[in-house]
């Protein structure tokens, strides 16, 4: 760096020669200077191998995927807190009793169906998009109970729901049961079951107590990226959530739907 | 907004893991950034979203960080958490090994220079734009990044493995 050809090399002029922050002239300037120190030539390269590497290291995270945004909706502007944080909140005061104390009326009108035509069912595929989005990104917690106590959760959630079940298998379809948890849905106890395959995708089911609606054939709805078949069976509305592809939802559905058949 | 938020979404995720060097800190982190974003999305002023959005992140890593929700020292190197644990469906591609090793080299660095490092080598930010995102002067961006990449060859030295370029 002290060469008397090349005195004005500092540096700064290193790192913006790697960072191709240089005009042409000075960065022609760096090149000749590196090209007469050799061990300086290799610490920079070393420099530009390390960039290297970290770029490549981290370019798998650059994903949007399991990422979407609340609605922008007049409610939910007035909600204050962060929404991802509003969804667990609510749902966590709903649990302990705690409506009504924290939560504005809005935010208790965004999470129970009114407004929504009882009648076709359409509140449930809100209700199981929302609660997928609020769930799909949680990585320590998105499960109450987990898999490994599969009989416990069934006949837990069983209980609390008025409707004992069993969780499908569905590892034919590569999907594996991460766990369940017990969430409000339209005001009554439901069952959420989250699933996920060896990608990482995951599905939820969620099992609510049907409050008014017809029995009804898949339905199949879409709505933030998510999307959702739900169908209505006297007692029971089933919702089937997930960023998979159409196909694949379905698929998924089926094996949701013949296991709770024959159950 | 909403629209021109998600598209900085995944290059915001990528930051996240870069600050972080771990899973679940790194989507704690990215969904704070994203809820931090939509509460005050009124002060926004409406230029630059990106810088604002990266501004953000580093502000919360910096308290994360202040908060000791982060201490690399305490933690034996074979058990730092890397991405290669992460099971995000993208480690299957990668060198574990190499992750492990990039995270626990940045890890040697201070906050402030690997956000600046960050910033230029993954997001390909110019320096004057880091200067502007940090609120620094643009001295102290070329002293953070020029420590950063010294620091990160040292560590990853010191590694025994004497250089990537020999991978």
């Amino acid at each position: 760096m002290t060469d008397r050809d090349h005195i004005d090399i500092t540096e700064d002029d290193l790192h913006a020669y790697l960072d191709g922050q240089l005009d042409p002239a000075r960065r022609l300037a760096v090149a000749k200077h590196l090209e007469s120190h050799p061990a300086l030539m290799a610490e920079v390269e070393d420099w530009r191998a390390n960039d290297d590497a970290l770029r490549g290291a981290f370019a798998p995270y650059a994903t949007g995927d399991g990422v979407d945004l609340p609605e922008p909706g007049p409610v939910q502007r007035r909600v204050p807190a962060g929404v991802l944080m509003a969804a667990g909140l609510a749902f966590a005061f709903l649990l302990g009793g705690g409506a009504g104390y924290l939560l504005n009326d809005a935010v208790v009108t965004e999470t129970t169906p009114s407004g929504f035509s009882l009648a076709d069912g359409e509140w449930l595929a809100r209700e199981a998009s929302d609660v997928y989005l609020t769930y799909v990104r949680e990585v320590r917690h998105p499960v109450e109970v987990g898999a490994e106590e599969q009989d416990h959760l069934v006949s837990w959630l069983g209980n609390r729901i008025d409707k004992p079940f069993t969780a499908p298998e569905l590892e034919a379809l590569g999907f594996a049961l991460v766990g369940g948890r017990l969430l409000p849905i339209g005001g009554v106890p439901g069952a959420m079951l989250m699933y996920e395959n060896a990608q990482g995708d995951r599905a939820t089911i969620l099992l609510a107590r049907n409050i008014g609606a017809r029995d009804t054939a898949f339905q199949f709805s879409h709505g933030d990226g998510v999307n959702t078949f739900r169908w209505v069976d006297g007692p029971v509305a089933y919702a089937i959530s997930g960023f998979l592809d159409r196909p694949q939802l379905e698929a998924l559905s089926r094996a949701v739907y013949d296991h709770f058949e024959s159950t | 907004m909403r629209a021109e938020l998600m598209s900085h979404l995944p290059a915001l995720r990528r930051y996240a893991y870069g600050l972080t060097g771990n899973r679940d800190a790194a989507e704690d982190l990215f969904q704070a950034t994203v809820a931090r974003a939509l509460e005050n999305q009124r002060s926004w002023r409406g230029i630059n979203l990106r810088g604002w959005l990266f501004a953000i992140m580093t502000n919360l890593n910096r308290n994360r960080v202040r908060d000791g929700r982060r201490t690399p020292e305490s933690v034996p190197f074979e058990d730092a958490p890397g991405l290669a644990a992460a099971g995000d469906g993208a480690e299957e591609a990668r060198d574990p090994l190499l992750q492990r090793r990039l995270v626990a080299a940045l890890d040697t660095l201070s906050p402030d220079m690997r956000a600046v490092l960050l910033l230029v080598v993954l997001e390909g930010y110019s320096y004057g734009e880091v200067a502007r995102v940090l609120e620094i002067p643009m001295g102290t961006v070329m002293s953070r990044l020029s420590r950063a990449r010294r620091g990160l060859a040292t560590a990853l030295r010191q590694d025994n493995i004497v250089s990537m370029t020999q991978r």
